[in-house]
């Protein structure tokens, strides 16, 4: 180490605050240096001169006068503190309002994320409204040729239904009374026919793990209640799905409602 | 800091007017030395030490204990001295050998430099390195107050004084250089049976 560079390092040298390995050369350069050894006594004369500069005392009077100056001055107030962001953010975080809002922005975050998570189609998804794709679902099951059309009248029922259809067949009740596809009023889905003329969307619930499940409210007005549950029996059995039908009574016709099922297509009016 | 030191501090925030006196009295000596070493003469020295303590008294309640109460007022106090030096820079100089104007109105002028009645330090030793120090500028001088006579850390000196821990280190190693070097000239000037052996 050139003479130059040790004297510059003299002061860091003199607080101790060097390398292990930077003091040992500085070391060893004085101990062989006379030069650089007389500035080194030069500099810790001087500051051992001045730490050895004794503390002074006020004169007379100093802290009678201050306390009068003291004494004409307003109380002292606590200025506004000037915290950073992570202090003030800590502290309102803190707050029994805050923590519960946040609760609340978690959950909500979590059910928004849920429910547009996609997984192998365990999903509701809008159906295409292009009409055989919707219909084809029940279409997968040709052996189950016994599966029927339920009519709903939209006339009696204000309210949306829905029907549960097969392609390619008709319902028969005991008394005769087929419906009559494509009549005014009546919405019988047949293949490639989707009734979305009151706006409600087809959806199409589809095959889940197990972990999704499926139901729908369907208002069905028939004309002939045995007949109707034995034709909602056949389609719930063949579909692996479940039915809970109360009856209700209402201006003399019988009203099935709230039906579960899976695999089915609702078709709202 | 002495438990005793720190109940005084807390009865003082709350407006105790005895503490805060008995804290004065603790004090006042560190805090007159740094404003005696930083403005080398007592009449300055005791004006802004009770500056100094008025800050730190309306400061108190806004103390937070982040640091040691006496490198609080430490910090305090060299700032009120920098403060006044800075304006001193700034003030313009008036010529003593030129009428001030027309109407003969006269100056108060005060000497920064300590008179023979104001070398209170022990020997002339001593009051040679006051006046040593005296001579440097006010950023060398401020850096080896807070250095050599308070020993702060590098660290605090940086927080007092706002600026980085390179900067304090390549400062105190100028100003250590520059003041041995004053000390060597005056040395040289005193008679031989008060030079201090090298």
């Amino acid at each position: 180490m050139r003479c130059q560079d040790v004297m510059e390092k003299l002061s860091l040298y003199l607080d101790g605050v060097l390398e292990s390995s930077e003091r040992e050369v500085i070391k060893a350069h004085l101990a062989c240096c006379p030069a650089c050894r007389a500035e080194w006594e030069e500099l810790t004369l001087s500051v051992s001169l001045l730490q050895e500069l004794p503390e002074l005392a006020p004169p007379a009077g100093f802290r009678a006068g201050l306390m009068e100056k003291i004494d004409q001055l307003p109380a002292p107030v606590r200025a506004p503190q000037n915290k950073r962001w992570f202090e003030r953010i800590s502290e309102v975080s803190k707050s029994r309002w805050y923590q519960t809002a946040a609760v609340a922005a978690v959950m909500a975050m979590t059910l928004g994320l849920t429910s547009l998570w996609e997984k192998d189609g365990n999903q509701f998804m809008p159906v295409d409204p292009r009409p055989d794709k919707g219909i084809a679902q029940l279409g997968e099951h040709p052996g189950k040729t016994d599966t029927n059309n339920v009519t709903v009248d939209p006339g009696v029922e204000p309210d949306p239904g829905a029907v549960v259809t097969d392609p390619g067949t008709q319902v028969e009740t005991p008394n005769n009374s087929t419906t009559k596809p494509n009549q005014p009023g009546n919405a019988v889905n047949e293949p490639g026919k989707v009734d979305n003329g009151r706006g409600f969307e087809s959806i199409v619930m589809q095959p889940s793990e197990g972990i999704i499940s499926s139901s729908a409210t369907l208002r069905i007005d028939v004309q002939e209640l045995s007949a109707a549950l034995k034709t909602l029996g056949t389609i719930t059995q063949s579909n692996s799905a479940q039915s809970k039908v109360p009856i209700l009574k209402m201006a003399g016709r019988d009203k099935l409602a709230s039906g579960s099922y899976d695999q089915l297509q609702v078709h709202s009016k | 800091m002495p438990l005793e030191h720190q109940l005084l501090v807390e009865r003082s925030k709350k407006g105790d007017r005895a503490a805060f006196e008995h804290l004065v009295q603790l004090y006042e000596n560190k805090v007159y030395t740094i404003a005696y070493r930083l403005m080398g003469n007592h009449a300055d020295a005791a004006d802004l030490a009770q500056d100094s303590f008025i800050k730190i008294y309306q400061a108190l309640p806004n103390f937070r204990g982040d640091a040691s109460f006496s490198t609080w007022i430490y910090h305090i106090t060299v700032n009120v001295c920098r403060d006044e030096l800075r304006k001193r820079q700034r003030r313009p100089t008036v010529s003593l050998d030129e009428p001030a104007n027309d109407n003969g109105s006269t100056y108060e002028v005060r000497s920064t430099a300590p008179g023979p009645e104001e070398e209170l330090d022990r020997n002339e030793t001593q009051a040679m390195v006051q006046r040593c120090l005296n001579s440097l500028s006010d950023d060398y001088r401020t850096v080896l107050v807070m250095r050599e006579i308070k020993e702060m850390s590098y660290e605090e000196i940086a927080e007092a004084l706002g600026c980085s821990l390179g900067t304090v280190k390549s400062r105190l190693s100028r100003a250590r250089q520059a003041l041995k070097e004053k000390i060597s000239k005056q040395m040289e000037l005193l008679p031989p049976s008060n030079r201090l052996a090298k």
